[in-house]
């Protein structure tokens, strides 16, 4: 059995006379009377935790699962973190940022004293190597895309890549030493050792809010550089934790950062992560005592759960946070026709689709998340309107319907449960759609390649409280590519891609809001996607444990700024 | 016997390379990008590109398929791709979970096993023969994911009796070594029935009862141990089908073993160490057989010379 507060043997009395009298002292030396200290209230314990696979990576630039994500977020922090209202809050930074007047320059003051858990002091250079380490395909970045905008990132990626696709001599390896030019990125610089001046290639006012993610946190270059890839599995970060054991596929066990810069900060003496267990599991412990917090719970679950008071009071909600849609394949016939695509939009009840989610979504009218700032509520919905579906289709050729295959991961219910709506709707119009079944990470493979997946159910969170994220990623037709794109619709409308262009160059929030509000409403009208439901998050989380945060954004659940109070 | 020995050897191998085989062309047919696994959805061409270098993932699949094998053959087992760990470190780490899960079933089913074998022997066509055969093919028939969903949450989360899942000492391993019997015992129970009831049977055991051996002394010293061979036989082939790895009561149980390491596997798509645990599995296999076969040999010479 799991022991969440470790219960000391009863000492014997000699050694309790002598515990008294140094007690005695103690209360003496800190002032009799004195109100209880909030912080010694609120430290110690364990807070215990589980995933369902062992994570690939604790590196903060490799990791990109939800659950990996509060784990990292546990280990490393970032310059900035989101602020209430759309700002932002300095966390390794000693304030927000200087912004030269053009918008293209930003400088960092870091905060004094802040040490990584292995004893090192932040130093600019830390900065510098971090967000530098993001266009190093050898450092296998997964959000590379988001820093694009950072002055000679792409050059440098050039640089890299043709290094790696030079042979090298068999028998030299030249390590982790840059020969080809440019061996820096240039908008990267360590002023001093505490100042970092960041220079973009064009103003972009979606940077600040990609500082925030944790591709963007902060590693130490002296460990990353003597680790290489081992430091993925060794992470050494400025966060309140530090991995001190990883049994891998069992248990990862983290202890606090001796180092920890927020030294009067309140929260558990240790993190233990169970690894291995599938979401059931996780519920029957977490129903048990046996686990502090459950990041998603099953339907079955979340039913039994809203029946139990005790449970309900366990609930946690995040609403619309997760876009679920089937993308069509604008470059794949029928798909090619505007008028089929609405028409699809128009043969699907979304008020069904969200009870068939069990509640648990609310009903899709656009693109983005609702948790996104920029979310217009204004948007057009398409409503469910099967004879106006007949007709599009009939003034679109397909007087009979047609046939076409939808893929689908059969392992994640929701989407799975979500595809067959869309085949029993759309049969109702005369479209015939087979199921075809596929693995997670077959169907990544297969929707990013070029006139290959005509439809698939998909779902996207935002890691960040800026439309870019989503409406760049999922709907630019500017980065479009043969294979591995992520805008698995593969759409493409010259007036959208020129409102994208437009967008990444305009400095002006109200303007650029504009434009992306320009972009929603002409996806609406193009129907790129079928839009169909914006999933709750619903999580579990200990009544004793105080100071979790849930947010719309990757990842969902941010533990580090947590502590026990039973 | 050397010819025989030889012969066996080589059956082994040609076993063990057509497994190797069959994995490889299986895990391959599985659509899917393993870099997609490494590096995520959002990955960037360039990174995609450099772990598909590093990985060798351009190479045609034949060449792979070669270097593969030419490994396997020093008994080099690889890294794997998602974690960069050895492959036969993995597996070893692992091993004393599973080895100890396989230990802790084995003792349980058959300290149950060999009194109901023996007792229903002694017994046949009784109420307790007859019931111990119902239950016997019950066990039998149990899908082991089902028995230990089941187990799990009836002895776990409703009474509270076993940690639910996880790892953490032996308490953890009771609840899945006694699904593990449970699926077995009913098997067991009918081979020590079925050898005990032979013996039983036999001249020399009616000898012992006609010279005025009790029956205690005849059922188990004569009888038991002998009925037994061959039940120790079948034993030491499940225990090493049950060390390659016990997927689904591991992975009900989230118990860090072999299993859970192998289906882990296959969802990461990460070849070496999808072919590292069944090659693993393979091999304890394979040499338990033959070590079984030459032992016959030796013991008997019909076999021997057959």
């Amino acid at each position: 059995m799991i022991t969440l507060q470790p219960s000391p043997a009863r000492p014997a009395p000699g050694v309790r006379r002598g515990l008294l009298v140094l007690g005695l002292i103690a209360l003496l030396s800190q002032g009799w009377g004195r109100a209880a200290d909030p912080v010694a209230r609120h430290s110690g314990g364990i807070l215990r935790l589980a995933l369902e696979a062992d994570p690939r990576s604790l590196d903060a630039g490799q990791v990109f699962s939800n659950e990996e994500g509060t784990v990292g977020f546990l280990l490393f922090n970032t310059l900035l973190e989101a602020g209430p209202e759309g700002g932002f809050v300095p966390v390794l930074a000693e304030g927000l940022p200087e912004g030269s007047a053009d918008g293209l320059a930003y400088r960092f003051r870091l905060k004094q004293g802040v040490r990584f858990a292995n004893g090192q002091e932040l130093e600019a250079a830390d900065v510098v190597h971090s967000l530098e380490r993001c266009f190093d395909p050898e450092a296998a970045a997964v959000n590379l895309a988001y820093f694009t905008s950072i002055l000679g990132g792409l050059e440098f990626l050039e640089a890299r890549k043709k290094e790696l696709a030079t042979p090298r001599r068999p028998g030299h390896d030249p390590g982790p030493s840059r020969w080809i030019e440019p061996r820096r990125v240039e908008g990267l610089r360590a002023v001093d050792t505490r100042t970092v001046e960041i220079r973009l290639s064009r103003r972009d006012l979606g940077f600040l809010h990609v500082l925030t993610t944790l591709s963007a946190a902060i590693v130490p270059r002296s460990e990353t550089t003597r680790l290489g890839r081992q430091f993925a599995t060794h992470p050494v970060g400025t966060g309140p934790f530090v991995v001190k054991t990883w049994t891998r596929g069992a248990r990862i066990r983290m202890v606090r950062n001796p180092y920890y810069f927020k030294a009067d900060r309140p929260g558990p003496d240790a993190v233990d992560v169970l690894v291995g267990l599938d979401r059931s599991t996780q519920a029957m412990m977490f129903e048990r005592g046996e686990l502090d917090f459950e990041y998603y719970i099953t339907d079955p679950d979340l039913t039994r759960f809203r029946r139990d008071p005790r449970m309900k009071a366990c609930l946690k909600r995040v609403v619309g946070s997760t876009p679920t849609f089937a993308f069509l394949n604008c470059e794949i016939p029928p798909f090619t026709n505007r008028l089929v695509r609405v028409a699809l939009n128009h043969a699907i009840d979304r008020e069904a689709a969200v009870r068939l989610m069990s509640n648990r979504a609310v009903a899709q009218r656009g693109p983005l998340p609702l948790t996104v700032r920029g979310f217009n509520q204004e948007l057009p919905e398409y409503a469910y309107d099967p004879a106006r579906a007949r007709a599009l289709l009939a003034e679109a050729g397909y007087p009979n319907g047609f046939a076409t295959t939808l893929w689908c991961n059969p392992k994640d219910p929701t989407w799975w449960r979500l595809g067959l709506f869309v085949q029993e709707s759309l049969r109702k119009v005369g479209v015939s759609v087979s199921m075809r079944e596929i693995s997670y990470t077959g169907l990544i493979d297969a929707s990013g390649r070029r006139r290959t997946v005509p439809m698939g159910i998909w779902d996207w969170v935002s890691a960040y409280d800026d439309p870019r994220d989503t409406l760049d990623s999922l709907l630019n037709g500017n980065n479009l590519s043969e294979d591995g794109c992520i805008n698995n619709a593969f759409y493409s409308a010259p007036r959208v891609d020129e409102l994208f262009r437009k967008s990444a160059a305009e400095g002006d929030p109200g303007r650029r809001l504009s434009l992306f509000r320009q972009i929603e409403r002409q996806v609406v009208e193009d129907a790129p996607w079928i839009f169909l439901v914006q999933m709750n998050l619903d999580s579990l989380c200990q009544p004793w444990v105080k100071g979790m945060s849930l947010r719309g954004f990757w990842p969902p659940a941010h533990l580090e700024d947590c502590w026990i109070d039973r | 016997m050397l010819l025989r020995l030889v012969v066996r050897l080589i059956g082994a191998g040609v076993t063990l390379a057509g497994t190797a085989l069959l994995t490889f062309i299986l895990i391959h047919a599985v659509p899917g990008d393993v870099a997609r696994v490494i590096a995520g959805s959002k990955a960037s061409p360039e990174v995609l590109q450099a772990i598909h270098t590093r990985l060798h993932l351009d190479e045609p699949v034949w060449r792979r398929l070669g270097w593969h094998l030419s490994d396997l053959a020093h008994g080099d087992l690889g890294r794997s791709y998602v974690t960069e760990q050895s492959v036969a470190e993995a597996i070893l780490i692992r091993l004393p979970a599973t080895a100890a899960l396989a230990g802790l079933a084995v003792t349980f089913w058959m300290l149950i096993a060999i009194p109901l074998g023996a007792l229903t022997a002694r017994h046949p066509g009784g109420w307790v023969d007859r019931s111990v055969l119902v239950l016997s093919t019950l066990s039998l028939s149990l899908p082991a994911f089902w028995l230990a969903r089941m187990c799990q949450y009836w002895f776990s989360y409703k009474l509270g009796w076993f940690p639910v899942a996880g790892f953490r000492g032996f308490g953890h391993l009771l609840l899945p070594a006694a699904t593990l019997a449970l699926l077995f015992v009913g098997y067991y129970a009918r081979l020590i029935h079925t050898h005990m009831a032979e013996v039983l049977n036999s001249h020399y055991v009616r000898a012992a009862r006609a010279k005025g051996a009790s029956e205690g002394m005849t059922l188990f010293r004569h009888g038991l141990r002998n009925a037994m061979i061959p039940v120790v036989t079948v034993l030491g082939m499940d225990v090493a089908g049950l060390l390659g790895g016990v997927m689904f009561v591991e992975n009900v149980f989230a118990l860090p073993g072999i299993g859970t390491l192998a289906v882990q596997s296959v969802f990461n798509l990460d070849v070496p160490v999808i072919m590292g645990t069944v090659m693993f599995s393979a091999v304890i296999v394979v040499g338990a057989n033959l070590v079984v076969d030459l032992l016959y040999g030796w013991m008997d010479p019909r076999i021997r010379s057959a």
